[in-house]
């Protein structure tokens, strides 16, 4: 058999040398490309984890705390007229983990708390604030120094309550609707003298929150109106405040020379998910002077607007109402001027409250005229002008958690504090608590 | 015959604690074709791969073209003219057959780096019809071709280049169709013949053997244990002398049946009526009680499907399988019927791999044992034993996972399942493929004893021999029809048969 | 002539016998010692750095923790040994949960949503059973298309109802809330499961099928008739489940059941249970996998690691399982 292909042994040796050493290449090649992405993955992750979590040791010691030096510099809570305090452990079950709020808490929870000779940990509460949830968060965390809880979410209170019998609870930015609300689940919780009651994120009841809206609203002369909405099943205040607005416009249009039109029947529901620009297309939806979010409106409404106005589906003119707090700049700066004419938030500084409560139970010493455990209102700090806003900016500290910045500083909250203050009462807390201290004034 | 061109010296190989050859010395000349023949674990391929450079040896010497040969690779070996076509593929799925043959020589047909694939097809064209072969173009993709068209481009890629002294070819012809064999045969003897080229011949078809090579080496537990000269092959008793050398022991000389009584009972076992199956169409059959009926044909030639619709495993267009007036529709049916298959696919389809001797045996009897539910598993192994001891299988306990086994004791596993649930009906496909000699002797004597206890068994099968050997009545099948029906008788001849085949 | 039988001449003794026991046993062995190891460290540690695992208390909450976790993966033996995964369990957790809650508090008793949820598990038992085979589609989409209706369910329920969670009103749930009883329960599952797997035709076919579908229905079994079985009984250990997840808190909610399907994955593959099911599949992989994941849940936060890296570690401890037991030349990715 001849082949008449001539093949250079010489060509056909250099050949298969380099397709021997290509394919080797590749292999090698295949197999580091692979080591390396899969190191690189792990150490993203460990990264993602590690940069949030500079904050939940649990060290007494204030000087490894990242906060601000305060002006009472005590590193040891020495200076109490009591030899026994107690210490312990105190889980602040949140229902964030990152943000303006978040970081607030943290920090404030590391100033005082080494004050006070506690350590505490943060406990992640159930994304959907599902009691189980709650409930097994707390147990996983749950060791035997644990002296109290401080809440943001109402979920399973009263499973909690009754898993862990010594411990103490109070509420933070949550109206406890499980367990004030009409059938509540953990209704139980209003006779156990272990619950200390809590401070809204804002009004309670949802028939002020409409209330303040509305004359808002009045006062700025807005005359079409339409309202957005977190989901009621979720959020109960927030129908109660829409049918309140509503019934408040229809009251005011029996005597008023130019009524206020409410467009749609109740407001529009945003499942969780930014309003879409679509909103601007409805009939109804046209020309509208202002739109009043119950949600967190410059995160879930804000954007679909500036869309819109930048499209043409919306009036220029267009304001927004709404609540809650974003520290970026372009936000910040647009408040009071820009778009959102009206930013509601309830101050950051109430946590003091429960951290309060908490503490006179756990030393002991409960206020003498606390009997019930309630609700209060959170106090509203009404950002609606450029000049309130730059005090916030800088004298409040709530847009970078500076404790310097604190109203209630620890010589103040110590005044609350039956340890250090025999004669302090509950009245006086709650009235503290509804006070200016914690509106716009206090930052002026 | 010529000079001597490969010499193996001492040559010993150990897998871990497996001893694959003992000292194994070899010597080839230029024209020789070498037939290398042993059981399963003989060594007879052990030892070319370690020639071709497949694999390393443990110690022992070479001596190829008068100078020291130690082959680091099968492409340096190639490099050196020693190549090798191995018995899996070996070919490269997703390029055409062009760039298959000249894998690695891509530069011949480039300038400057770009690749004239013309030119290559062309190329490929050429040396493909220089070997005879028709069908196969260079400028297909070789996933077009069948394994067998495959196997070919293989060949072809080994011998593009002149330089190849000596060719291995190891178990390669399983793989190939009649014409291919054809092709193949036609090659070697030119090369070794035209040419003053080696062939060496690994394979365990003593027929193919015996016809094509003119020496021949047995090999036996990793030992050379006998050589026959082309003369002493041509003796009337080289078959069993050959036999005796693989097996180690005089394994008498019954092998297939040697009565050519082919009465049965008259009594139906199975019957087939009217069965249409894609292209199968008005297939009739009537097997019996105590007749074998043995199918024969090429691959594809449906004989395969038969079986497996007699069994109840395909879904038929038209036409019955019956059985005691009962329709056999699903494996199912057919096992309650007391009917077995026995899958050519062993591992695949057969035996379940992971699992233990004991549950493979006891798997289609599951039904019967289970008593209100429950399954004892004393009952279990009870006639799992019962199975292990008569087919005398290899291993130390019924616990022991049947991947561990060697093939010859996994097809009597295959085989014991349907024996542990006395079935009357036996479907079995290839039964005696891959196995060793010393087993295909007891299955051969085990299928007898079934025929004489008054089962009906349906044997299909590739090797000629074993039909004419064992068959009552043979069928063969092409294209997917039945040619032709033989009845057993001492005349019979596997060449009366081929022509009906192919 | 098959390519292992050039390495027949395997010469036996001694020291195959133990390598033959360990090549056997390999996963089993490692994910008992997995578990072994997991007591040991929390034994030692949890005492120095606050609260001893052994506490009462934290055995309750490790009770409380394993229950669910347990029932369900003990029932979803069945469904991996098929060498399916199942998509759906969370949400089925999810809806039997929301089922009890309201027919409790409709009726009175559990036991009308008892036999409700039964009825329901059968209906998707054979929706994820037998779609798989009689569509031939991979089974695991109809479980994903069974989650997806799931979900829809559950969300229309709770946005009629307007809330985000609902609680039991009148009946007495602190039967549940026992760790005597989550025990004696868990055994008596255990025990059932290990007959129905071990000595019934049930268990051996689910099995084979899971070994090589082929073989099986060689063998004269009915593919799709024992999946549906494996998966009813699968089922039934869901509904189990579901009793147990709403009883510790009387309450069930739109989120109950979330990613439970991973945690079964998760625990019945730490146990040692092959990723494509089969022969070697074994009960004990769900109960062992299931401690352990809930011993590093419970015990990890007790030697100070902060909650939210629990998942990490517990996700490189899987991730070092999975390689060093599901490394198999027969394996096959799950269906």
């Amino acid at each position: 058999m001849n082949s008449d292909i001539a093949c250079m042994s010489v060509s056909y040796k250099k050949n298969m040398k380099n397709f021997k050493e290509d394919f080797i290449m590749k292999l090698l090649g295949k197999k580091l490309l692979t080591n390396v992405l899969a190191v690189l993955l792990v150490l993203t992750i460990l990264t993602a984890c590690a940069t949030e979590d500079t904050t939940t040791d649990t060290n007494t010691d204030a000087s490894d705390s990242n906060s601000q030096t305060n002006e009472s510099s005590s590193e040891e809570s020495t200076d109490t007229s009591n030899d026994e305090t107690k210490g312990g452990k105190i889980l602040f079950l949140s229902s964030n983990s990152s943000g303006a709020v978040y970081d607030f808490n943290i920090a404030f929870l590391d100033m005082w708390t080494a004050e006070l000779g506690y350590t505490y940990e943060i406990v992640y509460g159930d994304g959907s604030n599902d009691p189980a949830g709650n409930l097994q968060a707390v147990k996983n965390a749950m060791t035997n120094d644990v002296v109290g809880l401080i809440a943001m979410q109402d979920g399973g209170i009263s499973n909690i309550l009754d898993e862990y019998p010594d411990l103490y609870v109070a509420g933070l930015a949550t109206d406890m609707g499980s367990v004030y609300g009409p059938e509540g689940a953990s209704a139980s919780a209003t006779t156990n003298d272990k619950f200390l009651g809590t401070v809204a994120g804002g009004y309670a009841s949802g028939v002020d929150i409409g209330k303040m809206y509305f004359d808002d609203v009045v006062q700025k002369g807005y005359k079409k109106v339409a309202v957005a909405m977190f989901p009621g099943f979720a959020y109960p205040q927030y129908t109660i405040a829409d049918q309140t607005f509503r019934a408040e416009v229809e009251e005011y249009n029996k005597t008023a020379d130019e009524p206020i039109e409410v467009t749609g029947e109740e407001g529009t529901v945003l499942m969780f998910r930014p309003m879409d620009e679509s909103f601007f297309n409805e009939p109804e939806n046209q020309d509208l002077d202002a739109i009043v979010g119950l949600c967190a409106g410059q995160q879930f409404i804000y954007p679909a607007l500036v869309s819109a106005i930048g499209n043409g589906l919306a009036d220029p003119d267009t304001k927004l109402l709404t609540a809650g707090f974003q520290s970026d700049q372009a936000l910040i700066d647009d408040v009071g001027t820009g778009i959102v004419q009206t930013l509601y938030l309830p101050n950051y500084e109430e946590i003091f409250f429960p951290l309060a409560m908490l503490d006179n139970a756990i030393q002991g010493k409960q206020y003498p005229d606390f009997e019930q455990s309630e609700v209060l209102d959170g106090v509203y700090i009404t950002i609606s002008s450029d000049e309130i806003m730059t005090n916030i900016e800088e004298n409040s500290p709530i847009p970078n958690a500076d404790m310097s910045k604190l109203s209630v500083t620890l010589e103040k909250g110590k005044q609350f504090l039956r340890r250090y203050n025999s004669d302090a009462t509950y009245a006086e807390l709650k009235e503290f608590m509804l006070s200016d201290a914690f509106s716009e004034k206090a930052y002026e | 015959m010529g000079d001597v061109i490969l010499e193996i010296k001492k040559m010993h190989k150990t897998f871990g604690p497996t001893v694959a050859l003992k000292e194994v010395n070899m010597t080839l000349r230029k024209g020789e074709i070498r037939g290398l023949i042993g059981e399963n674990g003989s060594g007879k391929s052990t030892i070319m791969s370690i020639a071709s450079g497949k694999i390393p040896p443990t110690s022992g010497q070479m001596r190829y073209k008068g100078k020291e040969w130690k082959p680091t690779s099968m492409l340096e070996a190639q490099n050196h003219g020693i190549a090798m076509i191995l018995q899996e593929a070996n070919t490269i799925p997703g390029v055409t057959v062009a760039q298959n043959i000249f894998a690695g020589c891509e530069s011949r047909f480039s300038k400057f780096g770009i690749v004239d694939m013309n030119k290559m097809y062309r190329a490929a064209d050429d040396l493909i019809s220089k070997f005879g072969i028709k069908h196969i173009k260079g400028s297909n993709p070789i996933d077009i071709y069948s394994f067998e068209d495959r196997k070919l481009i293989e060949i072809v890629r080994c011998l593009m280049n002149d330089n190849v002294e000596i060719l291995v070819v190891d178990e390669t012809t399983t793989a190939l169709s009649m014409d291919g064999r054809e092709i193949l045969y036609k090659l070697i003897h030119h090369m070794a013949e035209q040419e003053d080229k080696t062939i060496v011949f690994v394979s365990h078809d003593m027929d193919e053997i015996l016809e094509h090579c003119s020496t021949l080496t047995v090999l036996r537990d990793g030992d050379v244990v006998g050589e026959l000269s082309r003369e002493e092959m041509n003796d009337v008793e080289a078959t069993q002398r050959i036999r005796y050398l693989m097996v180690g022991r005089e394994i008498g000389e019954k092998y297939y049946r040697e009565d050519y009584d082919s009465s049965h009972t008259g009594e139906l076992a199975l019957e087939m009526k009217n069965v249409t199956y894609k292209n199968i169409k008005n297939f009739n059959l009537k097997l019996h009680k105590g007749e074998i009926i043995g199918f024969g044909g090429l691959s594809g030639c449906g004989m395969r499907d038969i079986g497996r619709i007699a069994y109840g495993i395909e879904k038929i267009d038209g036409g019955e399988v019956i059985r005691h007036e009962k329709s056999i529709k699903t494996p199912l049916q057919a096992i309650t019927n007391d009917i077995g298959y026995i899958s050519k696919n062993r591992d695949s389809e057969a035996l379940l791999l992971s699992a233990t001797i004991e549950e493979n045996i006891v798997l289609p009897s599951i039904p019967s044992l289970s008593k209100k539910g429950f399954i004892s598993p004393k009952d279990e192994h009870q006639l799992a034993k019962n199975e292990i001891e008569a087919f005398s299988i290899k291993c130390h306990s019924g616990k022991q996972l049947v991947s561990t086994l060697s093939g010859g004791n996994k097809q009597k596993v295959s085989f014991a399942k349907w024996t542990a649930k006395e079935s009357d009906v036996i479907v079995m496909d290839c039964p005696t493929r891959g196995v060793d000699i010393g087993v295909k002797q007891s299955m051969y004597a085990l299928i007898e004893k079934m025929k004489r206890e008054g089962k009906a068994i349906l044997m299909i099968s590739e090797e000629l021999s074993e039909l004419v050997g064992m068959a009552d009545r043979i069928i063969i099948m092409k294209d997917y029809k039945v040619t032709k029906e033989f009845m057993r008788s001492p005349d019979l001849t596997q060449h009366d048969i081929i022509e009906y085949m192919i | 002539m098959d390519k292992g039988e050039n390495m027949e001449n395997i010469k036996v003794n001694d020291s195959s016998n133990f390598k033959e026991f360990w090549y056997n046993n390999k996963v089993t062995i490692i994910s008992y010692s997995g578990l072994l190891f997991c007591i040991i460290l929390f034994t030692i540690v949890t005492p120095l750095t606050g609260q001893s695992i052994w506490s009462p208390e934290k055995l309750s909450t490790l009770m409380s923790d394993v229950i669910v976790t347990a029932l369900m993966s003990v029932g979803a033996v069945f469904i991996y040994s098929l060498g399916n995964i199942d998509i759906s369990i969370g949400k089925q957790i999810g809806l039997y949960s929301t089922i009890l809650v309201l027919t409790g508090n409709a009726t009175g008793s559990l036991l009308p949503g008892i036999l409700l949820c039964i009825l329901l598990s059968i209906v998707i038992a054979v929706i994820n059973g037998a779609s798989g085979p009689v569509f031939k589609i991979i089974s695991i989409i109809p479980s994903v298309v069974v989650m997806q209706i799931l979900s829809g369910i559950i969300m229309i329920i709770y946005s009629d109802l307007g809330t985000r969670s609902i609680s039991l009103k009148t009946i007495d749930y602190s039967f549940f809330k026992s760790p005597i009883v989550m025990v004696v329960v868990l055994v008596i599952e255990i025990i059932i499961a290990v007959y129905f797997f071990n000595f019934t035709a049930i268990g051996k076919y689910t099995r084979a099928i899971g070994a090589n579908k082929t073989t099986a229905m060689q063998s004269g079994i009915s593919i799709v008739k024992y999946r549906i079985y494996a998966y009813i009984i699968a089922g039934m250990g869901f509904v189990l489940a579901a009793l147990f997840q709403m009883g510790y808190t009387g309450s069930a909610s739109d989120s109950t059941g979330t990613g439970y399907h991973m945690n079964v994955m998760i625990a019945i593959i730490l146990g040692g249970m092959p990723v494509s099911g089969g022969m070697r599949s074994r009960i004990s992989a769900a109960v062992v996998g299931a401690f352990t994941f809930s011993i590093l849940d419970v015990g990890l936060p007790l030697i100070g690691l902060p909650t939210r890296m629990t998942f990490i570690v517990k996700a490189s401890i899987f991730l070092i399982v999975v390689l060093l037991t599901s490394r198999k030349k027969y394996g096959a990715l799950p269906k």
